[in-house]
Parts: structure tokens; C-alpha cells; sequence
């Protein structure tokens, strides 16, 4: 956590080593010879696949490609949320929080009911945006909740035993809040309600009417609309909601990067990072400091927890599974706990999961396939992720 | 008077109370029986949740005096019963059914107001609340051990009460009488001749057993005091003998033994006289529970004397001695274990066959997990490849058939084209391999890089598996969801021997041999792998890492044999899954078998094999028993994982400590190789 984008990563050879010397320090290790077999292959069976799709007479076409990108990057705006919440608990107490993925989908469940209160009272039809407002925030509101608690019970009590303790506490707390959503709130799955949410009549002339002569235009729908636009003599189909989620969690990504660089109280988590006996010296409530990155982390994702509802509409207490050892993946890609690397991270992945089926030829039942082989290959060249410095092998 | 803590234990019990009863327990719980007729299991519940409040308010306030205890005992249970009243009260005013599902098909109100009206029956509740509470606050005030043998004579009379209709035609109370009797005899006569070495005391032990069963055996046929039981009016005298010499023995193995096996054998003499009491009044009425009550009241008052008895003698015995003693204990368990199937009936046994394949995976994972500290989150994985491998080899498949799809030929070809289906004994070695080899091919890139990244990985792996079984593009070889079906069931072919003798291992009955011969060899094996180099390696790595490479051991090196070692034996609990359930489908290799897995050898135990075993009884045993409480199972391995590392980190049979002492003592000459 400690680290930026600007330090550079030190794992495999220096800057006075030329580039012969490091192919022939790559070729001495067998596994990355391995690896790098790998990679040619898959290199060799995309460009096949494209050939071959291109002799077929029906190449890619580039309006897909971009859907696909743009759906990639609604995607992984997503996992880079879950995965930042991974990422600022790992870099403060070197310990994965496996009950993340359930604090997400607490953000989602919480979410509906929220929503679903809007809908009955017409609150959603009335004024859309406060009802929107009023949803993220009581996801966001679960979700911190359910973090704190965590912390709390499962977790600080165990502050200081062996590392595989607190591991096992996270794997059974995980298993237990999803347990107790599906226990109390029964084994249907929850659909969020059809939402228009209509901006800007004037600059998007879109569902016009004409009443007594004039036009009356509704505006673009930001949640449901789907739209054919002209683009560079493209013909592309695009969903404003992808926009929506990929610039809102840029924000709230800027807004984390603003509290833990400029705040006293990120300044506080990074020295509780870096070393927790001596930060207590200085005079930092450690408990403090940790409960605040749990809520942090928990914030983000209750809020990319109601974001992915919006457009998956479907809730169930098994909801967090995948996101979430996804964006764990995204945030060991990027280096764990390293906040850069996780957003990089959760884009890439959700980037490469969309685009990976079609390039390859693969059905895509297989997408969580190419996830974790990617996250195999990453491990082979760069232990410790692509953005990971080399972690001092220091005793949680 | 009055504790700060008693108001907010007790409003943390009232939530957690809350909680439960929102999501429908009680309506759940109510069809079961625990005292027929009687008492159902949400009592049961009810009186857990408000004397568990009561206890731990009480509690705090111990050195208060008695008045403080019941006093706070009350107040504690009553904020307990009051939550649940309120409950009731707002489930009446408004629907909680939209959000709260289950109260749909399972409401409260009628299960906690005891059939009463609201007003009623809260009073009634809240009466039974603050009963329960002066109850809790008088069993804290009197000795602990005296608590202790209420407390649990108390639980395992409700569980005997809960299997009834399971349990019932066990034994009959003639044969546990007879065991229980020639059990004694061999004790007591072992106890007065402890001067003598322990083969003269097993002798001594056998030749009663068998005598009291050769006059038991001629009293049951004259009289009519056998009637019903099995082992009294077993077919043939010499069987009778064989039988009740054993026990004997084992009377006298038990009365110098460790504690785990004098406390288990009490426990198991507990239990055969409940159940043939159960047996004796047909079902749990009032008699049968009181009787009960007072079987294990006793139990576990004579427990902690006797076995500080035994255990005291045993530690007093030369080394020789012990282990005769101890291998003999071994091979009784065994015999019992043997023979267990033809008195359980065809739905434990089936129940005893799930137990014990998780028992071999979970001796798998141990090695992997309890030895080495490797957290494999995906061990599922490898119990797939497993019984795919198996799955593929015995039938009809692209790679028995030569690489021709056995849909393109035709039926009558079939035998001659596909001439690589193999019999189960030829293809589980195969399995056991291919997922060693998936271990070690997974293990390398991953071993070497920090921990945390193991379980991440193999999580992820344990998935790649699934759905690659799952998939339309390998549909030719694994079947996509409809998995590979008519699997070949293992044969044991001995005609050569006598013509009848061709047995077919597809029953619960007879595959249950197969899995015991399979936890034998792989709880040997693992039990022999720990006391190795390897395993003492495997340990220094999970104790320090660094300290483990500075000793100059090879980690990576001793961490992909632990790891390929574990996935090996999940290939064989694979292999025989395949064989016994004659198919195979995706959807029976998701994350939670690994995640049940790895909750039972860490509540068990992490590294100690009974451990295992018990961790699997209790974790895979006890949820299919209780099929009412099967939706309340991961809930209950959510919290039991969370609860255990904090109470109990070491897990309930944590495994020995190994003292310097003994090290230098199996490092002596004439034990041989230690």
C-alpha cells in the first residue's frame, strides 16, 4: 500500500542489464520457460483463431471488439472496487479478508429492499435520483455495517495469532453471512425493479414526444436505454449504464486515492502499514485506523455492490462468490496491497474475461477459466503482481 | 446488584435470538421429536437460547454469591425472552414476510405461544424465561463437575432422544447388558492382576469373555432372556464365543489404556445401554428418557475416576507393554468396524460410506493442511480428477475407444473397439496418479510464492476444474452436466477360490468394506509419512518457514510432496465416490466439498488423524441424521469455524505433543528404526 505507481518494481533484473542478459536469465528458469511457451501459444491460437475466422469470410468485427471493451470496463470498474477493499485490509494487516465478497453482496441485498421501499412509495417514479441516492447510500450503509462487525468479532480478537487463523475465521464468517442472508431472507432470488432514469432533454433528444405542437423529449435513459450510435462510421450499440459505472467508480477510486494520500487519516493507515508497533509509538490508534480501512473497503463495495445490481437486476446471497474471488485476483494481478494495482488490476481482468472467449474460440462457460489461468501466468513472471514491489518477507 | 454486563450479554444473546427466529427455526424445528409427545426440538432450541443467556449473564457475576447469580440469571434470560416476545408481537402488527421468507411457511407465533393466544402465551414465554434463567443461575452455584455431568448427560440424552427412529434397532437391551457385563468382568479381572505382563491379562480377558459367552449363550437359548437380540441368538456357539472373547479382551486392553480410548470406550458402553433401554421401551416415552438420563449421569460421574485409573496405569507399564496393549485396542476398533455394517442397517451404513470417503479426503488435506500449513481452498479439485479418471477409464470413452466417439459406434461394436475399458483395480492407481501429477503441475509456479496465494489459487483451480467438466467444448470426454454415467462397479473376483465367491462392491453394504480398506491404508500411510524426515520437515515449515530453510531443508521441494501427496489420496476418495455412486456429474464437485473438507480437519484437529475422524462424524454424519437441520449445516460450519478458531484454535482432538522424552526413548536401539 505503501507503494505508488512510480516506484519501480525491482524483481527481475536491473537497469544496467541488457536485454540479451536478462532473455538468458529468463531461459535459465524452466518455469518461465514454461510460462513463456504458454503465452506463444496463446498468441499463436489467437492469431490462427483471427485468421481463420477472417478465411471463414466472417472476421471480428471492430464494433464488437469495442462493445465487448466497453462491457469489460463496466466489469472491471466493478472488480477494481471489491478489489480495493482486498487490497487496503491486505496492505494493513497482511491477511486476506475472504468475507469481502460478502460485504459487497450485503451492499447488493440491502440495496434492494431499499429500492424496492422506493418503488412501493413511488419515490423511484417521483424523483429518481434521490430514490438512486437513497439506495447506494443504504447499500453502502449494509455493507459498512457488516464490515465493522466482522472486524470486530471475527477478526481483531485474533490480532497477533498464526497466520492461517484469522484465514479460516474470514472463510467461516463468509460462509456464515451468506448463510444468514439466504436463512433470513429466504432462497428466491430478489430482482431489482426496471429503473429510467431520464437526463439531459436537451442535449439527447431521445423518446420525444410531440404534445399540442411542441416536442418533449424524456432525455437519455442512464440505467435501461441501449442506443445506436454513429461513431466513426461505426454502427454501435452501446449501454449509457456501462458509462455510468466505469466513471463513477473512477470517482470514488479518486476520492480513496485523495483520503489515504492527502488525509491525516490515510497518512495514519499508511504508517500503520508500514510498521503497526511503531505507528502505536507515534501516537496512532491502531484499532482506529484498522476499523477506518474496513469501512473504507466496505463503502466501495456496497456501492459497486448496488452499481452491479443496477444492471444485472438479479440478487441472491450467493451473488458474491464470483465477484469476488475475481476481484481478488485483480488485486494479486495488480500486487496486493498496492491501491494502484488493484485498479489496474480489476480493469485488465475485466478487460481480458469479455475479450478472451472471443479471441481464443472458446465458449464463454470457460471466461472463469482464462481468469485464473491469467492469474497463473501473472504468478509465474512476477511473483508478486505487476505493480507488486518486493515484499519484505516481514511476520504478520 | 444488578451488572452492566447482564444488559448487554443479554441484549447480545436477545439478538442473536432475534435472529435465529427470523429465519424460521422454530416453525422448522417443530415437527421433530425429542421426547415423544412431549418435547419437540424448537424447545429443545427455546431452552438452549434462554439458559445459554442466563448461564453467561450469571457468570459474570460469580463471586457475587448465589442471590447475584439467579438474580442476574433471571434478568438475563428474561431480555432474552422478552427480544423473542417482541418478535412475536411486531410479526402480529405488521407483514414480514416480504423481506423475512420463511416466516411465510414457518411463523413464530404459534410455535412460541405454545398453541395459546398472543397475550397468553407471551405471558407464558416470559414465565418459562425467567424459570430458565433462576435454572442457570443454581447450576452455576453448585460444583462445576456436578454442572458438567447435568450439562452433558442432559445433551446426549436429547441426541439419543433426536435419532430414535434411527437408532432404535441397534441393539437390543439383552445384548447390551451381555456386552456391558463381559466388558467389566475382563476390566476388573485385568485390574486385580496388574502385576502380571499384558499378554497374560489379554489371555486372561479373552478366556472370560469366552466363557460367560458360552453360559450367556446356554441361559439365552433355554430362557427367554435373549429374546431379540442379535449377538445372544447369533447362529452357532463358536461365533458367540468369538464375539464375547473379544470383548473381553477389550476389557482388559481398556483397563490400562490411554484416555482417548478408555473415555471412547465409555462413551460407546454409554451408548449401547441407551439404546437398548430405547429398544426395551419402544420408543423415547418419559421412562426411557429418565432411565437415560441416569445411564449417563452416571457415565460421567464414575469417566474422570476410572480413566485417571487406567490412564495412570498405563503411563506406570514398560514401553513393550504399551504397545501390545495399544495395537490390541487398534485391532478390536478394527473387528468392531468390521462387523459394524450387519447390526447398523442399509441407511447408516450408506451414512458411515459418505463419512468415510470424506475421512480420506480429509487425511488428504490434513497432510497438506495440518502437517505442512498449506491452505488449500480447492481440494475438491483433485477428488474430480479423480473420479473423472476413474469415470473415463472403466467405460466406453474417447480414450478407452481409441479416440472414436463411443456415440459413433454402434452398440454391438462396442466390446471390440473400445478394448482400453479398464476394471476398477487397474484404473484407481491411475487416478491416485494423475492427481498427484495435477498437484505437482499446480504446486509448482504456486508453492514457491507466498501462502496466501495457495488458497486464492487452488480456490480458483477447484472451479477451473468444475467448469471445464461442465463445459459444451469438452462434452466428448467428461459429458458436460450430464457427467459420464453407468460406471462399472469395483468386483472382487475370488471363484477361483470357491464358485460363489464373486462379490460386486455396489451396495452400501459391501463398498463400505472398500472405503474401510481405504481409510486403513491411507490413515497408515499419512500417520507413517508424519513420523518420517518429511514430516518432521513438513512440520518445521508449518511451525517457521525461515527457521525450516535455514535447517536446510528444501521448502518447495517438501511442500509439492505434501501438497501432491494430499491431492493423491483425494484421487482415491475420488476414485472409489465414482465407482460407488456408478456416476458422476459436475455439480457433485463444488467448492463447498472443500470447504466441508476443510472444516472438519480444522474443527477435528489440524495434523491429528482422529481428529479427522471425528471432525468427520460430527460434520458429515450428524447434518444427514439430522435431515431437519440440514438447511441450518453451513450455517452452523460458518460459525463453528469462526467459534473454534477463537475458542479453540487447536481443534477438538488436537494432535500429541511430541515430548523430547519420547523422541530419545524411539531413538533407542531396540525399537528399531524410529
Amino acid at each position: 500500500m505503501a507503494s505508488t505507481a512510480s516506484q519501480p518494481a525491482t524483481t527481475s533484473g536491473g537497469d544496467g542489464v541488457s536485454l540479451a542478459q536478462r532473455i538468458i536469465k529468463l531461459l535459465r528458469n524452466p518455469l518461465q520457460v514454461a510460462g513463456l511457451v504458454i503465452v506463444i501459444f496463446l498468441v499463436w491460437t489467437i492469431i490462427q483463431n483471427l485468421t481463420g475466422l477472417a478465411a471463414a469470410g466472417r472476421p471480428l468485427s471492430v464494433e464488437r471488439i469495442i462493445r465487448v471493451i466497453i462491457f469489460g470496463l463496466a466489469q472491471g470498474s466493478i472488480y477494481a472496487l471489491i478489489a480495493l477493499g482486498y487490497t487496503l485490509v491486505y496492505g494493513i494487516l497482511s491477511m486476506i479478508n475472504f468475507a469481502h465478497s460478502e460485504v459487497f453482496m450485503s451492499g447488493a441485498y440491502i440495496g434492494f429492499f431499499a429500492i424496492h421501499w422506493a418503488e412501493q412509495s413511488g419515490l423511484l417514479y417521483s424523483n429518481t435520483a434521490l430514490a438512486l441516492l437513497i439506495t447506494v447510500t443504504v447499500g453502502m450503509a449494509a455493507a459498512v455495517t457488516i464490515a465493522v462487525l466482522l472486524e470486530r468479532i471475527a477478526y481483531r480478537p485474533l490480532r497477533g495469532a498464526p497466520r492461517l487463523v484469522p484465514l479460516i475465521t474470514a472463510i467461516g464468517a463468509s460462509i456464515a453471512l451468506q448463510q444468514i442472508f439466504l436463512r433470513l431472507f429466504g432462497s428466491a432470488t430478489r430482482v431489482y425493479p426496471e429503473v429510467n432514469f431520464y437526463v439531459l432533454p436537451q442535449l439527447f433528444r431521445l423518446e420525444c414526444e410531440t404534445i399540442d405542437g411542441a416536442e418533449i423529449c424524456k432525455g437519455m435513459d442512464l440505467i435501461n436505454g441501449r442506443y445506436d450510435v454513429q461513431l466513426l462510421g461505426m454502427e454501435l450499440q452501446l449501454r449509457p449504464i456501462f458509462f455510468v459505472v466505469f466513471f463513477l467508480a473512477v470517482l470514488m477510486m479518486a476520492i480513496l486515492w485523495y483520503i489515504v494520500r492527502r488525509t491525516k487519516i490515510g497518512k495514519a493507515m499508511r504508517a500503520v502499514a508500514e510498521d503497526r508497533k511503531t505507528a502505536s509509538l507515534m501516537g496512532i490508534n491502531v484499532d482506529r485506523v484498522i476499523v477506518s480501512t474496513f469501512i473504507l473497503g466496505a463503502a466501495l463495495a456496497g456501492a459497486a455492490g448496488v452499481l452491479f445490481a443496477l444492471y444485472n437486476t438479479q440478487v441472491s446471497p450467493f451473488m458474491g462468490f464470483t465477484p469476488g474471488i475475481k476481484a481478488f485476483t485483480a488485486a494479486v494481478i495488480g500486487g496486493i496491497g498496492n491501491i494502484p494495482g488493484a485498479m489496474f488490476g480489476g480493469l485488465f481482468l475485466g478487460v481480458t474475461e469479455s475479450l478472451a472467449p472471443t479471441l481464443l474460440g472458446m465458449s464463454s462457460q470457460l471466461e472463469d477459466v482464462i481468469v485464473f489461468g491469467l492469474l497463473i501466468l501473472v504468478l509465474i513472471f512476477r511473483p508478486t503482481g505487476i505493480f507488486g514491489e518486493v515484499l519484505s518477507e516481514k511476520k504478520a | 446488584m444488578i451488572a452492566s454486563s447482564t444488559f448487554r450479554q443479554g441484549s447480545y444473546a436477545a439478538a442473536v435470538a432475534i435472529l435465529l427466529a427470523l429465519t424460521g427455526v422454530f416453525g422448522k424445528l417443530d415437527e421433530r421429536q425429542v421426547v415423544t409427545g412431549a418435547i419437540t426440538l424448537s424447545m429443545v432450541l427455546l431452552a438452549i437460547m434462554l439458559c445459554g443467556a442466563g448461564l453467561m449473564t450469571a457468570s459474570r457475576v460469580k463471586e457475587r454469591g448465589i442471590v447475584a447469580m439467579l438474580f442476574n440469571g433471571i434478568l438475563g434470560s428474561l431480555i432474552v425472552g422478552a427480544g423473542l416476545a417482541l418478535v412475536m408481537l411486531v410479526e402480529n402488527a405488521i407483514d414480514l414476510t416480504f423481506v423475512f421468507a420463511e416466516l411465510k411457511t414457518d411463523p413464530i407465533t404459534p410455535v412460541l405461544t405454545f398453541g395459546q393466544t398472543l397475550s397468553s402465551g407471551i405471558i407464558l414465554l416470559l414465565v418459562l424465561s425467567a424459570l430458565a434463567g433462576a435454572i442457570s443461575g443454581a447450576l452455576l452455584s453448585i460444583p462445576s463437575e456436578a454442572r458438567q455431568i447435568i450439562l452433558l448427560s442432559l445433551a446426549l440424552t436429547a441426541s439419543v432422544g433426536l435419532l430414535e427412529a434411527q437408532i432404535k434397532s441397534i441393539n437390543t437391551l439383552p445384548d447390551a447388558l451381555a456386552v456391558v457385563g463381559v466388558l467389566g468382568t475382563g476390566y476388573l479381572v485385568a485390574i486385580n492382576q496388574m502385576q502380571r505382563s499384558s499378554l497374560v491379562r489379554l489371555g486372561l480377558g479373552l478366556g472370560i469373555g469366552a466363557i460367560v459367552g458360552i453360559v450367556l449363550g446356554l441361559i439365552a437359548n433355554g430362557g427367554g432372556f435373549g429374546t431379540g437380540s442379535r449377538l445372544l441368538s447369533a447362529p452357532g456357539i463358536l461365533s458367540q464365543v468369538i464375539v464375547f472373547a473379544l470383548i473381553g479382551g477389550m476389557g482388559s486392553a481398556v483397563a490400562a489404556t490411554q484416555r482417548n480410548i478408555h473415555n471412547g470406550t465409555l462413551f460407546v458402553v454409554g451408548f449401547l445401554l441407551s439404546i437398548g433401554v430405547l429398544n426395551w421401551q419402544n420408543s423415547m416415552n418419559w421412562i426411557a428418557t429418565l432411565l437415560i438420563l441416569i445411564v449417563f449421569a452416571t457415565l460421567f460421574w464414575l469417566m474422570p475416576r476410572l480413566t485417571a485409573e487406567a490412564s495412570s496405569r498405563f503411563e506406570t507399564q514398560p514401553r513393550p507393554e504399551r504397545q501390545v496393549n495399544q495395537r490390541f485396542s487398534l485391532l478390536i476398533v478394527l473387528l468392531v468396524m468390521l462387523v459394524a455394517p450387519l447390526f447398523l442397517g442399509q441407511y447408516i451404513t450408506s451414512i458411515f460410506d459418505l463419512v468415510g470417503l470424506y475421512i480420506i479426503m480429509g487425511i488428504g488435506l490434513n497432510i497438506a493442511v495440518g502437517y505442512t500449513g498449506l491452505l488449500v481452498l480447492g481440494f475438491v479439485a483433485f477428488f474430480a480428477l479423480g473420479a473423472y479418471t476413474v469415470g473415463t477409464l472403466t467405460t466406453p470413452s474417447l480414450l478407452t475407444c481409441g479416440g472414436i466417439l463411443p456415440a459413433d459406434i454402434a452398440r454391438a461394436d462396442i466390446p471390440t473397439i473400445c478394448t482400453g475399458v479398464m476394471t476398477f483395480w487397474q484404473a484407481w492407481p491411475i487416478a491416485v496418479i494423475v492427481s498427484m501429477l495435477a498437484g505437482v503441475v499446480l504446486g509448482i509456479p504456486v508453492l514457491r510464492l507466498r501462502g496466501d496465494y495457495l488458497a486464492i489459487v487452488t480456490l480458483g483451480f477447484g472451479e477451473i476444474i468444475r467448469l471445464i467438466t461442465l463445459s459444451g467444448d469438452f462434452k466428448p470426454i467428461f459429458g458436460g452436466a450430464q457427467g459420464i454415467g453407468n460406471i462399472p462397479v469395483p468386483v472382487v473376483d475370488l471363484t477361483f477360490l470357491n464358485p460363489a465367491w464373486r462379490f460386486e462392491l455396489g451396495s452400501a453394504f459391501n463398498i463400505y468394506y472398500l472405503i474401510l480398506f481405504g481409510i486403513v491404508i491411507t490413515a497408515f500411510v499419512a500417520y507413517r509419512l508424519g513420523s518420517t524426515r518429511l514430516g518432521r520437515a513438513w512440520r518445521a515449515i508449518r511451525a517457521d518457514e525461515d527457521v525450516a530453510r535455514a535447517m536446510g531443508i528444501n521448502l518447495t521441494r517438501a511442500k509439492l510432496l505434501s501438497f501432491a501427496v494430499g491431492a493423491g489420496f483425494a484421487g482415491l476418495g475420488g476414485a472409489i465416490f465414482g465407482s460407488w455412486l456408478q456416476g458422476i456429474f459436475p455439480n457433485s464437485f463444488t467448492v463447498l466439498v472443500s470447504i466441508n473438507v476443510l472444516a472438519l480437519i480444522i474443527i477435528g484437529g489440524l495434523g491429528s488423524i482422529p481428529g479427522v475422524m471425528l471432525g468427520a462424524v460430527i460434520l458429515v454424519g450428524l447434518p444427514e441424521i439430522l435431515r431437519e437441520l440440514q438447511d441450518y449445516r453451513l450455517l452452523a460450519f460458518g460459525v463453528l469455524l469462526v467459534v473454534v478458531m477463537l475458542a479453540r484454535p487447536e481443534g477438538l482432538i488436537p494432535p500429541p505433543v511430541r515430548r523430547l522424552s519420547e523422541q530419545v526413548d524411539s531413538a533407542t536401539p531396540q525399537q528399531g528404526k524410529a
